[in-house]
């Protein structure tokens, strides 16, 4: 899931990757990818396609940084996405996998969240994958426009802590990555406990 | 070796072959072609781009447009061979109509004047073509603010404060070398256009007392389109404001 506060945007996610028979494959995924010192993804469904899209979307960043001369607008890379997602889909070789993009650039801070069938929408605040439902559940209570970095890390956090609670798909630990107009950092674990102690 | 000397060789018959002094005779013979057209001229000011230039008047025939839009926030004007010239403002339009599919967004000023760059220059290294007899002005305002770019028949890009290229433009470029400056206002960098093009259409009357042809001469407002490019969109100046301001510099403007 991602939000947006005051400056910037927050990206959380579980670390369960799991298959439908039940079985969980990893406990120790990171589900949330920087893309560039300024956006970030966050991944659900197949893992496979996910990772493809991470590596060719950061190389992608770098080539419009080099012919540009400036950074991509989160925009940008959430609708040249989706025109590669629609057109897997249209080719009978669909990406399955649902993609939240975040970021901040001179427009500010914004997210994007991403199906396989192409489609782009914005909000303030996004969650995606099994555990979404939960998720938003605490979200739509509890998310308020411009919030500072630090509520904004404990709303994401327990967002994902009640998925966790109640969803099958969804535990065994939080990542959370903050991107401000400074920069992109990925909080530690002990930081990450700190604020569920709370 | 002279230039005589190449043509006498045959290095001047394609693109696709150096002469031996490394230049490629074809593309300064497109330089030729487009310097031959009516003079066009853009000036980049703090707050927005002027892109203007003459137009051919005829009791017989209709104004040509010379000045086109290629997006909400981008502009383009051509000197030269003018059908060579419909066939970039196709392509600029197709380019800049390309980056709103695939990013949602406006093209930058620049990567739209790469992009068609890399189109002439295309023209350059094969055989059985001849390079666009023309040079393409792109004045824009992008993410940076208001920007301008000219590109030759070569394909080289040039970013520009001031430029003008036509008919007398050596004369005109003395003007504004004189006159430039980057902290220039919106309304000198209009006067200082106006007077360019001023300038050219008295060069070209000069002329035109020895050698009548089917055009108009003398110096009219008529002849003269501007517009204006800001963070608002491209703007025509009107007729009347261009009348005002050849009158202000003492011209008469029938």
């Amino acid at each position: 899931m991602a939000l947006k506060y005051s400056d910037g945007v927050v990206l959380a996610a579980d670390r369960r990757v799991s298959i439908n028979t039940g079985l969980v494959v990893s406990r120790t995924y990171t589900k949330i990818v920087p893309l560039a010192d300024f956006v970030a993804i966050t991944v659900s469904g197949l893992v496979a396609d996910a990772q493809k899209i991470s590596e060719f979307l950061t190389a992608r960043i770098k080539k419009f940084e080099l012919e540009r001369r400036r950074k991509p607008l989160i925009k940008e890379i959430s609708r040249y996405l989706s025109l590669v997602m629609h057109n897997h889909l249209k080719s009978y070789m669909p990406l399955i996998t649902h993609i939240i993009v975040g970021g901040v650039d001179v427009r500010g801070p914004h997210i994007f969240f991403l199906d396989d069938a192409g489609s782009v929408v914005e909000d303030d605040f996004l969650s995606s994958g099994s555990g979404s439902p939960i998720a938003y559940g605490y979200l739509e209570a509890a998310y308020r426009e411009g919030m500072s970095e630090e509520e904004a890390i404990r709303t994401a956090i327990y967002a994902i802590n009640s998925a966790i609670m109640r969803d099958v798909a969804t535990g065994d630990g939080i990542d959370v990555v903050v991107i401000s107009p400074k920069g992109l950092r990925k909080l530690s674990d002990e930081e990450v406990k700190k604020y569920l102690r709370r | 070796m002279s230039r005589f000397g190449d043509q006498a060789v045959g290095y001047d018959k394609t693109t696709s072959m150096f002469s031996p002094d490394g230049r490629i005779i074809q593309l300064e013979y497109a330089r030729v072609a487009m310097r031959r057209g009516l003079l066009t001229i853009a000036i980049v000011t703090k707050e927005a781009v002027i892109l203007g230039g003459l137009i051919p008047l005829s009791k017989l025939l209709l104004p040509a447009e010379k000045i086109y839009q290629i997006d909400d926030h981008i502009a383009a004007a051509y000197a030269g061979y003018t059908a060579d010239g419909r066939v970039l403002i196709n392509k600029a339009r197709d380019i800049a109509y390309q980056n709103r599919l695939i990013f949602g967004e406006e093209i930058d000023v620049y990567t739209l004047a790469e992009e068609l760059s890399d189109y002439m220059q295309q023209y350059t290294q094969y055989g059985g073509v001849r390079p666009f007899g023309v040079g393409i002005f792109i004045g824009g305002y992008d993410i940076y603010g208001p920007r301008a770019v000219f590109v030759d028949p070569g394909g080289t890009i040039f970013g520009i404060r001031a430029y003008c290229v036509g008919r007398d433009d050596e004369k005109v470029i003395k003007l504004l070398k004189e006159r430039y400056d980057p902290e220039i206002s919106y309304d000198d960098a209009l006067k200082l256009a106006v007077e360019g093009l001023v300038l050219a259409m008295k060069e070209e009357d000069k002329r035109k007392e020895k050698k009548k042809t089917e055009y108009e001469s003398g110096v009219s407002h008529e002849r003269v389109l501007i517009v204006r490019i800001d963070k608002e969109g491209v703007k025509r100046i009107p007729e009347d404001d261009i009348k005002k301001i050849i009158e202000s510099l003492g011209g008469d403007s029938e």
